[in-house]
């Protein structure tokens, strides 16, 4: 279990680096890209854990699509870090009060994991080697877990509805190709057949 | 101990040489079938100079690239313009690792395998978009933009497309869904699948009529610009790569990898990694005819293609498949 | 038993090694055998000829951002999609229906962003 312990410990050396990078870094672009590697670490450590599934997930969801959307944000708003971090002195006890909540709230899951087993319990699926690890997750997911599946597809649609609302904003007098309009067009429409005697012009009448 | 260490690893080395040079060669290969369809469909021969029938073109390219100076605008960001060549093509090579050649010949069988190929090219968006930023120049900018936003539109129709192939076949791993098209190939009852897949794999390699960001009247080399000597031709190899392994998931996926058409007996004989490279050699010909035959599309049409065409097709696709399994009681049991 | 699982994971964790120093390998053989002129006009960006106009940042056009967040919003469907096609045999019609009704949710949202327009590009 040697080889094991040791990629353990690279990529979780790789996730806490990386994670202090991004709050320490100068520029904002090279943050993003430390979380990105982040997120990857954290992938692998998933992996490593059995939950193949997640880790995929995590690679897919986090780092193919958050990730690309803050770094499309952070790329075109040219954020300067010096006005950014100025006014930190008047900001610090309020962070300094967040930051202790966090730690509370992390010794406590910790300290219930560790010493209090039936304080939280463990979920209803079966680890088993015969079925995958999707597969397991799908069978509970679907039926069992029904109220918490569709909570997530009304927060998905919030999104949708939320991100439209707060962001888009229609051109007016833009010229649009509409292809259904193209495309059902007849010959009548667009084509005359006119008679032309000599030396008479043809007179349209649009 | 570190003797069954170093034993492991120089196996799975050994298998990694064993994939990747055929690989690398396949990649150059490929670029010459390319050149060469495209000639052939213009009236004209394409390269048929360098070594026997031009095969040596690649090489000679690749080795030109070797001897060309390398320029790092001012103002670019080194580190990350170095690297996005890099990450371009090692993410385009690391996905060969779970196709599966033959029924026990590949270099990894894991059980997310078709889940492992969707993330590698999710991921590959960001070669792409730190190339276009650590140029620091408007047009590889604005290109590695314009092709991010392509790229990630179609991957959510190849999304659901992969879905409607699980529901056939019931397991994420990239064997049991070739070994579950014995019957019939997938492309027959998922026609329509098919056909979608193959041309949001046109559009999510940045391949003609879909390259816009890329192509030379519009944004110069897109987010290739700034790019010179070995490093544009990482990039320029790291496209046909993914462009190959596209082709490889279209076989797998649709085409029954490595399965010959029929089970009777001259086509058995044939050895099943052959059968998959004809499929791969079939899909990347139609590319290359493509490329040569079709008009570029304009990019409002291509995002409309993906958003308001693909996206709602597959969607329907993939509840009329669900519903036809359920009810007609064929859903694989495992 | 863990260990057989990841054995193969370990292999891809080694082509990953080997991909990526190949990727270095191509650039270091580039840098030994290349010239080195440098010279400013070579350093500018390419701008078809003329001096750069201005800096390299455009301004922020909020269409990027609304195709992302879709692309999330959408991954994230065909991510429950994924362990549902897996298990369908196992979960039967109760699975089946509470699936179709989490995609008519969100084609609820897709037919209003349609009629929004923000599926629209320029």
């Amino acid at each position: 279990m040697l080889a094991h312990a040791l990629v353990f410990y690279l990529f979780s050396f790789i996730a806490i680096s990386s994670s202090l990078a991004v709050i320490s870094s100068k520029n904002t672009v090279h943050a993003v890209f430390f979380l990105i590697l982040d997120f990857v670490s954290i992938s692998c450590l998933f992996i490593m854990m059995g939950a193949e599934y997640l880790g995929m997930l995590t690679l897919i969801v986090y780092v193919g699509a958050v990730a690309v959307l803050f770094l499309f944000v952070v790329m075109m708003l040219n954020v300067n870090f010096k006005d950014l971090r100025t006014g930190f002195l008047s900001y610090l006890p309020f962070g300094l009060l967040i930051g202790i909540v966090i730690i509370i709230e992390l010794g406590m899951m910790i300290g219930t994991w560790k010493y209090k087993d039936s304080f939280i319990k463990t979920s209803e699926i079966q680890i088993s080697s015969k079925v995958s690890n999707t597969e397991a997750l799908g069978n509970v997911l679907y039926t069992d877990f029904i109220h918490y599946f569709q909570i997530s597809g009304i927060i998905l649609l919030v999104a949708m509805i939320g991100a439209i609302l707060l962001t888009f904003r229609q051109k007016e007098n833009l010229k649009r190709q509409d292809i259904t309009k193209q495309v059902s067009r007849e010959r009548d429409d667009g084509v005359l057949l006119e008679e032309v005697e000599s030396f008479k012009g043809v007179k349209l009448n649009d | 101990m570190i003797n069954e260490y170093l034993n492991i690893i120089f196996l799975d080395v050994l298998k990694i040489m064993l994939l990747l040079v055929p690989v690398l060669i396949a990649v150059a290969m490929i670029v010459w079938v390319d050149r060469r369809v495209w000639g052939l469909v213009q009236l004209r021969r394409g390269p048929n100079v360098v070594g026997p029938f031009g095969l040596l073109q690649t090489a000679a390219d690749a080795l030109k690239y070797i001897f060309k100076e390398i320029i790092i605008p001012a103002g670019a960001n080194k580190v990350i313009f170095i690297l996005a060549p890099v990450v371009t093509m090692s993410l385009a090579l690391l996905a060969w690792a779970v196709i599966p050649f033959g029924e026990n010949i590949y270099v990894a069988n894991i059980n997310v395998g078709i889940l492992y190929l969707f993330a590698v090219s999710s991921l590959g968006v960001y070669g792409i978009i730190m190339a276009g930023w650590a140029s620091n120049s408007k047009y590889p900018f604005l290109g590695a933009l314009r092709s991010a936003a392509q790229m990630v539109s179609y991957e959510v129709s190849i999304g659901f497309i992969i879905v409607t192939v699980l529901l056939c076949v019931g397991s994420l791993n990239l064997i049991d869904i070739v070994v579950a098209q014995k019957k019939v190939w997938f492309a027959i009852p998922l026609f329509p699948m098919f056909v979608i897949f193959f041309i949001s794999a046109l559009a999510e390699t940045n391949r003609p009529p879909f390259d816009l960001p890329e192509a030379e009247a519009e944004l110069v080399a897109g987010y290739q610009t700034e790019y010179s000597g070995m490093m544009y031709a990482l990039f320029w190899l790291g496209e046909y790569a993914n462009i190959l392994l596209m082709c490889a998931m279209g076989s797998i996926l649709f085409l029954g990898g490595w399965l010959p058409p029929a089970d009777i007996f001259p086509l058995n004989a044939i050895p099943s990694p052959l059968w998959l490279v004809l499929k791969i050699l079939l899909l990347f010909v139609a590319f290359a005819l493509i490329k040569a035959i079709v008009p570029r599309y304009r990019y409002d049409q291509l995002m409309r293609l993906g958003w308001k065409v693909f996206l709602p097709v597959s969607l329907v696709w993939v509840i009329l498949v669900s519903g036809f399994l359920v009810y007609f009681k064929m859903l694989p049991v495992n | 038993m863990l260990f057989d699982f990841l054995r193969d994971y370990a292999t891809i964790l080694i082509f990953l090694f080997i991909s990526i120093g190949l990727g270095f390998a191509f650039i270091i053989v580039n840098f030994l055998f290349s010239p080195s002129n440098p010279d400013p006009e070579k350093l500018s960006a390419y701008e078809c000829g003329f001096e750069a106009f201005d800096d390299a940042r455009m301004k922020f056009d909020v269409r990027f951002y609304l195709v992302a967040i879709l692309f999330i919003i959408f991954d994230l469907e065909v991510a429950f999609l994924f362990p549902w096609a897996v298990s369908l045999g196992n979960i039967g019609l109760l699975g089946f229906w509470s699936m179709m009704f989490f995609l008519f949710i969100l084609t609820v949202g897709f037919i209003y962003e349609w009629k929004k327009g923000a599926l629209d590009w320029e």
